[in-house]
């Protein structure tokens, strides 16, 4: 792999709770890279550090837990020598982020088109009629319709899988070259749920937008992306082709992994079919 | 609109209940109004005679609702010891508590919020830890307390102030004003730190929410997100305890206004208790009771302009 | 593996309650004067080893004054607290565990009530019944069933629908039994901070009152008037504002100390 086409690249990644003595170690010496343009599945249960790891890279962990050593590199820069301001430039510019629960990651007081339009508002110096032109571009694009109306509503008068979308409009508004979606169709229902990962999709075919995207759930990594980290106690356990560890896990603990999917079959099955 | 209307019904309820129950208890239980007002000298028939005259001997009902038309019609009866009416009595009284109030409140603000996000941004670290010592002590100091402190520091040491010579308002309304400045501190104080304490644990609880970190991950400095983000949805709950903290503050300024001798409405039911001049202490309680009542409705209402949870539901 | 904080609160609030209630205590057995003997001599004396806490301008002395007027305090508040909770209590148990209109008629009367000020609706009731220490009592205890049965209520409210509740009416315990053997003790950390808040505002209120001299009156010693009798001479023996001011606030910041430190116990 050519330096420069690197999109991230973490290296030896530790991260601690500080609110027990002696700290917690939750993410012990986590590595991975991804390209441009491409779609890197984290799976693991709760507790696997997948989400610690995903946070990390913004450096988004609350206060009672930090990065005790490692490296981030993000199109080859370093952003662990980044000072705070810095970061903000960063995160929701170049870096977006989506969250597993649509129905509380947005503010409830700020209406849909305002949330939408922050990114731009803090990273151009666009007007504002072309930042809510924008807003409604990445609207649509997100799958909502009406957007001109849904622009002036509150998050509380949308559903689940809207939000979702907004949260996705709201990343997408700044053209990021990184988007990490942390568990993002959790919280949705089935249906609305392969809606979103089409959405997502098509996002990376359009824009070649790199998308870190991080589940529980193996069905819905397989149907996204082409590489996958399995991630147990803090530890990658495997890493590779979606396809290789699906059919042939190499540890003990991937297998179980799958043996819990239960409709393991049916989205295979579905697979073939579609 | 359906906000509105169920918020007003409320209102016209809780009026009218409010203002039955002060004129069911001024004029069952005290005994015989016509007999308060003539005196022990009056004869029976002399008794009898005003209670014909003032309706005394019609059911409770009939005479509730004689009075509440007069109430709102501005007549709220005649004071038995000073013989005028109890509307006179009171006019000049209202605009100094009214002042008195809003200066307290206005100083509630100023001081509360400010403190409120300063000790929740430093949640945990030593100015936070010694300010909230400070708040908890400064709570339990009632503020007649804080204001006897007051006169005795900035009033008799200092000699900022003169304590006792209230200036009235048709004399110097500057000076009307600065006098109530102290008395309007004392008010204030305890009920400002019980504002940090709330406002502090209302900006945590916020902090922890999932948009704040939505809010850090699109870019947001921890300026825009206190400001922008996490302080409107803190200050929604924080809008109740301020129209509670309004009608504390009238409740308050009856006290305080003994303790710098100001001449309001406060001072005149602590007389008309004492002299059991019924009248007057009606009229007063029913009055600061439908301001209360009033306060409440204006921020059910104001929190239904802020809060698009229960704008939209309209 | 959480890390156990010390509850502060609790500790500093019950260490003051203590040595409040020992100093109050003791004056209702001794005090080192006779609170109401005037030594003409000793008129507005400074704070000195004879008179810890000084004289006030007849001579009396202030520190056996204190220890009386924290009695009488002590009693309203306490007396208070156990009459108004209590009635608060029960009304709010039964409407809460069994709901229905009265339930919802008692709670539209408890909210507007609860909207208003403490010493607003105390002072109602003393217009009417009259200065004097039991009035103020009846008067709070009154003014305070409110608050008590709207957390009581709520806790009913949600108590009633847990499963050991259903658990032991199946096995056949009576409304009465389950009420207030089952599940009063869960209700018991929101009630208990609840009525050291009252004691807190009962406090308050009750110095605030008898400062109007509309509260306890004499010969009963009181802590508020003692402060509005200290006002006029204020510059010359600030003592007799102070200390009872200072007894005021200790008793008041220990209840709401150990408020906060109940409900920090009972982890909500």
């Amino acid at each position: 792999m050519q330096n420069g086409r690197k999109l991230l690249e973490v290296k030896d990644l530790n991260i601690e709770f500080y609110d027990t003595t002696p700290p917690e170690r939750v993410v012990k010496g986590v590595s991975f890279s991804m390209e441009k343009g491409e779609i890197l599945g984290i799976v693991g249960e709760s507790g696997s550090g997948k989400t610690q790891t995903a946070l990390s890279i913004l450096r988004l962990l609350k206060s009672n837990s930090g990065i005790s050593g490692g490296q981030i590199l993000f199109k080859d820069r370093d952003l662990g020598l980044y000072s705070e301001q810095e970061l903000e430039q960063v995160r929701g510019g170049e870096i977006a982020m989506i969250f597993q629960e649509p129905m509380t990651s947005l503010n409830p007081v700020l209406t849909v088109g305002s949330q939408i339009e922050e990114g731009l508002s803090l990273h151009t110096k666009l007007s504002a009629e072309e930042r809510k032109r924008r807003a409604i571009l990445a609207m649509e694009e997100a799958g909502l319709q009406r957007a001109e109306e849904l622009y002036q509503k509150y998050p509380h008068q949308l559903s689940g899988g809207m939000r979702q979308r907004v949260m996705i409009a709201a990343a997408l508004v700044t053209e990021p070259d990184l988007l990490i979606a942390d568990e993002p169709t959790t919280a949705l229902d089935v249906t609305i749920q392969a809606q979103i990962l089409e959405l997502l999709k098509e996002i990376n075919r359009k824009h070649g937008t790199g998308i870190l995207f991080i589940s529980h759930d193996l069905a819905v990594i397989r149907r996204l992306c082409r590489r996958v980290l399995v991630m147990n106690e803090g530890r990658v356990e495997e890493a590779g082709e979606v396809e290789m560890v699906f059919e042939h896990p190499e540890k003990e603990y991937t297998r179980k992994l799958l043996a819990a999917i239960p409709n393991r079959r049916e989205s295979l099955r579905r697979r073939r079919h579609g | 609109m359906k906000y509105m209307m169920k918020k007003t019904g409320t209102l016209i309820i809780t009026l009218l209940i409010v203002s039955f129950l002060s004129f069911l208890a001024f004029n069952v239980i005290p005994g015989d109004a016509a007999r308060s007002k003539l005196g022990t000298e009056a004869t029976q028939e002399q008794v009898e005679a005003l209670q014909t005259e003032m309706g005394l001997n019609e059911p409770i009902l009939v005479q509730y609702g004689r009075w509440l038309r007069d109430f709102v019609t501005g007549d709220l009866g005649e004071s038995f010891s000073y013989s005028m009416p109890v509307w006179e009595l009171l006019r000049d009284k209202i605009p100094i508590t009214a002042a008195l109030t809003a200066i307290s409140f206005f100083l509630i603000l100023l001081l509360s919020v400010p403190l409120g996000i300063f000790t929740a941004q430093r949640e945990g670290k030593w100015p936070d830890r010694a300010l909230m010592v400070l708040d908890q002590i400064a709570m339990s100091v009632p503020g007649f307390f804080w204001g006897i402190l007051i006169t005795l520091l900035f009033g008799l040491i200092l000699k900022w102030f003169t304590p006792g010579a209230y200036v009235p308002i048709t004399e110097s309304f500057g000076g009307f004003l600065s006098y109530l400045i102290a008395p309007g501190a004392a008010i204030a104080l305890p009920r400002c730190a019980m504002g940090v304490k709330i406002l502090r644990s209302s900006v945590l609880a916020q902090m922890e929410k999932d948009y704040v970190r939505t809010a850090y991950a699109r870019g947001n400095g921890r300026r825009r997100v206190m400001y922008r983000h996490v302080l409107k949805n803190a200050l929604l709950p924080v809008l109740t305890f301020w129209g509670m903290t309004i009608a504390d503050i009238v409740a308050n300024s009856i006290i305080i206004e003994q303790v710098f001798t100001i001449p309001g409405m406060g001072s005149l039911l602590i007389t008309s208790i004492s002299n059991r001049d019924y009248p007057v202490a009606l009229g007063i309680i029913v009055l600061i009771a439908f301001f209360v009542i009033a306060v409440n409705f204006l921020v059910d209402i104001l929190y239904g302009r802020i809060d698009p949870r229960i704008r939209v539901e309209q | 593996m959480k890390k156990h904080q010390k509850n502060y609160n609790f500790m500093i609030g019950a260490g003051i309650a203590f040595f409040m209630f020992i100093f109050l205590l003791a004056g209702y057995f001794f005090t080192p004067y006779d609170p109401d003997g005037m030594d003409g001599g000793a008129k507005m004396a400074a704070p000195s080893l004879f008179h810890l806490f000084g004289c006030d301008h007849f001579g009396r002395d202030v520190f056996s004054r204190v220890m009386k007027g924290m009695g009488t305090t002590f009693f309203v508040a306490a007396s208070t607290v156990v009459l108004g909770g209590g009635a608060g209590i029960l009304i709010g148990a039964f409407t809460g565990y069994f709901g229905g209109w009265v339930d919802e008629v008692l709670m539209r009367f408890n909210d507007a009530a609860a909207s208003f000020p403490h010493i607003l609706l105390a002072l109602v009731f003393i217009a009417i019944l009259g200065p004097g220490k039991y009035n103020v009592i009846f008067a709070l205890a009154i003014v305070f069933i409110p608050n008590f049965a709207r957390i009581t209520r709520s806790e009913f409210l949600s108590q009633r629908e847990m499963d050991y509740v259903k658990s032991a009416r199946l096995m056949g315990a009576s409304h009465l039994r389950i009420m207030f053997i089952h599940i009063f003790p869960n209700a018991l950390p929101s009630v208990l901070s609840m009525a050291a808040i009252g004691f807190n505002n009962a406090v308050l209120a009750e110095a605030g009152m008898s400062y109007l001299g509309i509260g306890v009156q004499p010969p009963d010693a009181s802590l508020g008037r003692m402060l509005s009798e200290s006002q006029t001479y204020l510059l010359n023996a600030p003592w007799c504002a102070i200390f009872p001011g200072l007894a005021v606030i200790l008793l008041a910041l220990a209840f709401s100390l150990l408020s906060d430190g109940i409900l920090k116990k009972g982890g909500r």
